[in-house]
């Protein structure tokens, strides 16, 4: 078939989107202070992360009901989200604070505002009122994936190489501690170096794809046209 | 008609970026010099050990950008010899090569290189050591006391007259003839004021900076010190001890005036000067570091490009002013 490779990617991307390609942090910018703010420990970015589960799949299930794709009003779904959200992560929190009380009192406003988070509200707009709950299920599961990881990635290297430790137990070997990589200013560039390595990772992937479909000396069979084709769309 | 876009510096004359460059090379030598004078062959390879690590980041930016490797192109060596000058002489190896490193691969190069960076590679990366070394960059040793080339410097430290200031007392480091040569503790390069204004000299008659810029921007914070000193002192002994202190005349010639982040109209320099004195002043006495130019300058960078539009405006409306028929005019 005509651009053989460059289909099976595509296909990958539109299966697995969210988890790295199109992750809602580095592609779509969403959910950014939590990413931010909340990354100066591992264990902080931990408690946001149960925060995040514990409320964006339950709200996009919700969303994705027929019920309430049917009857709730477009000027009525964004309130009901957040209050459920709200319902969700209160008693998560009381959960949290006997576990975690430093780590949670230390992210002060950062844990209340995942009630409201870009992930969640996005995706229930974009998903859940237009699919059925399976898909929203994995869809919901992959962009939360895809932000556990890079909050994890970026909790680590600022916790290491800001307080030389990881989970709160020092790292042997690491004397030279940058401390400026704890405030947020730091975090934001480590976000955006991020998001171009992973623009140019993706990049480098597609054009291998395509050129090696190119070499192969494939031409579009009769009849199929390409520009209408959807496997070469993403 | 054919317009072509081109990026700063813009020079009219017969000159490139390189001899502007080395003209500013040139004068930083002198500067390198003194420090050697005061402070022994450490303040020497603090310089070469900050030019070797601009090297390397430079040849892995111009990879990763897929851009040419270019031995013409002195901007980084001049950001990375600046940068020692603006710290102690006692400062670690490791300091010194984070703080060029963070000027190039993360305020110069993601913005796309010479001619398109947005703040100042030199004021990103002293701001960024001072936040992560606060100890180490504001303690400084004493002249003309040994001091070893090699490792940490464990030999006696002390606060400079900026420290004093901020505190709201009086600098008793030494009278105005040391402050002048540089016979007080402070930055390796900032302290020797004589040399940084015969550094200015040349520059503005070589024409490699405005001479509108510095000389509005320490016009400005010495009357702002005039009139309000930060210590019970007279109006014009605090405009000495502010003007003298900290990294501001240095600043002011060589970070201020870079002619990537600056203005571009002459007018439009004037007014950012003038804006960039009130900002430096305001964060000298309310900010949390007893230096703070750097962070000053970085806010008003980040302001630069406005300056440039409202003086647009200004001369348009000029002009239009300028050039309605006489019977059109309404009374």
């Amino acid at each position: 078939m005509y651009l053989q490779r460059t289909r099976k990617h595509n296909r990958l991307v539109r299966r697995f989107s969210g988890l790295f390609f199109d992750n809602p942090v580095l592609s779509l910018g969403l959910a950014l202070p939590l990413a931010i703010s909340a990354t100066n420990s591992l264990q902080g970015a931990f408690c946001v992360m149960i925060g995040m589960w514990a409320t964006t799949l339950p709200v996009m299930l919700f969303s994705s009901l027929p019920p309430v794709r049917r009857f709730l009003p477009l000027w009525a779904r964004f309130p009901v989200y957040v209050l459920l959200a709200v319902a969700i992560l209160i008693p998560v929190e009381l959960r949290l604070s006997p576990i975690y009380p430093v780590v949670l009192n230390s992210l002060g406003v950062y844990f209340p505002i995942i009630a409201v988070n870009t992930i969640m509200l996005y995706r229930c707009e974009h998903v859940g009122v237009r699919c059925g709950v399976l898909h929203t299920l994995i869809d919901g599961v992959l962009h939360l994936l895809g932000f556990s990881v890079v909050m994890a990635l970026l909790a680590c290297v600022r916790e290491l190489f800001g307080y030389g430790s990881v989970w709160g137990i020092p790292v042997t070997g690491i004397t030279f501690k940058l401390s400026g990589l704890l405030i947020p200013f730091s975090g934001c560039i480590l976000l955006a170096f991020l998001a171009a390595g992973s623009r140019y990772i993706g990049r480098l992937w597609r054009v291998r794809n395509y050129r090696a479909d190119l070499r192969d000396g494939q031409t579009p069979a009769e009849g199929e046209d390409e520009d209408l084709d959807d496997d070469l769309l993403i | 008609m054919i317009l072509k876009a081109y990026n700063p510096p813009h020079i009219r004359k017969r000159d490139s970026n390189r001899s502007m460059m080395d003209d500013v090379l040139i004068v930083l030598i002198a500067l390198y010099l003194m420090a050697f004078y005061y402070y022994g062959p450490r303040a020497l390879l603090l310089g070469l050990h900050a030019a070797g690590v601009s090297i390397v980041c430079d040849l892995v930016c111009k990879l990763l950008l897929r851009q040419k490797l270019s031995l013409r192109d002195h901007s980084s060596l001049v950001t990375a010899l600046l940068l020692p000058l603006l710290l102690p002489a006692s400062v670690d190896y490791a300091v010194v090569a984070v703080a060029v490193a963070f000027a190039l691969v993360v305020v110069k190069y993601p913005f796309g290189g010479v001619g398109h960076n947005l703040f100042n590679p030199a004021a990103g990366g002293f701001a960024f050591v001072a936040i992560c070394f606060p100890k180490a960059v504001f303690s400084y040793p004493v002249p003309l006391e040994a001091l070893n080339a090699f490792g940490s410097f464990t030999g006696r430290l002390v606060t400079s007259a900026s420290y004093t200031l901020k505190a709201g007392g009086v600098p008793t480091g030494g009278d105005f003839l040391s402050m002048l040569l540089g016979n007080t503790p402070g930055p390796m390069g900032a302290t020797n004021v004589l040399v940084v204004c015969a550094c200015l000299l040349y520059l503005v008659v070589r024409g490699s900076v405005h001479w509108q810029m510095p000389l509005c921007f320490l016009g400005t914070c010495a009357l702002w010190a005039g009139l309000f000193p930060r210590a019970p002192i007279p109006g014009g002994a605090s405009v000495i001890y502010e003007l003298f202190s900290g990294c501001l005349i240095m600043g002011a010639v060589f970070m201020l005036t870079d002619p990537v982040t600056s203005p571009k109209r002459a007018s439009a320099c004037v007014v950012y000067a003038v804006f960039a004195g009130v900002i430096t002043m305001l964060f000298r006495r309310f900010g949390g570091f007893e230096e703070s130019f750097a962070f000053s300058l970085l806010l008003c960078n980040a302001l630069a490009p406005i300056f440039d539009y409202l003086d647009e405006l200004f001369y348009r409306a000029v002009r239009r002013g300028r050039f309605v028929p006489a019977k059109n005019k309404k009374a």
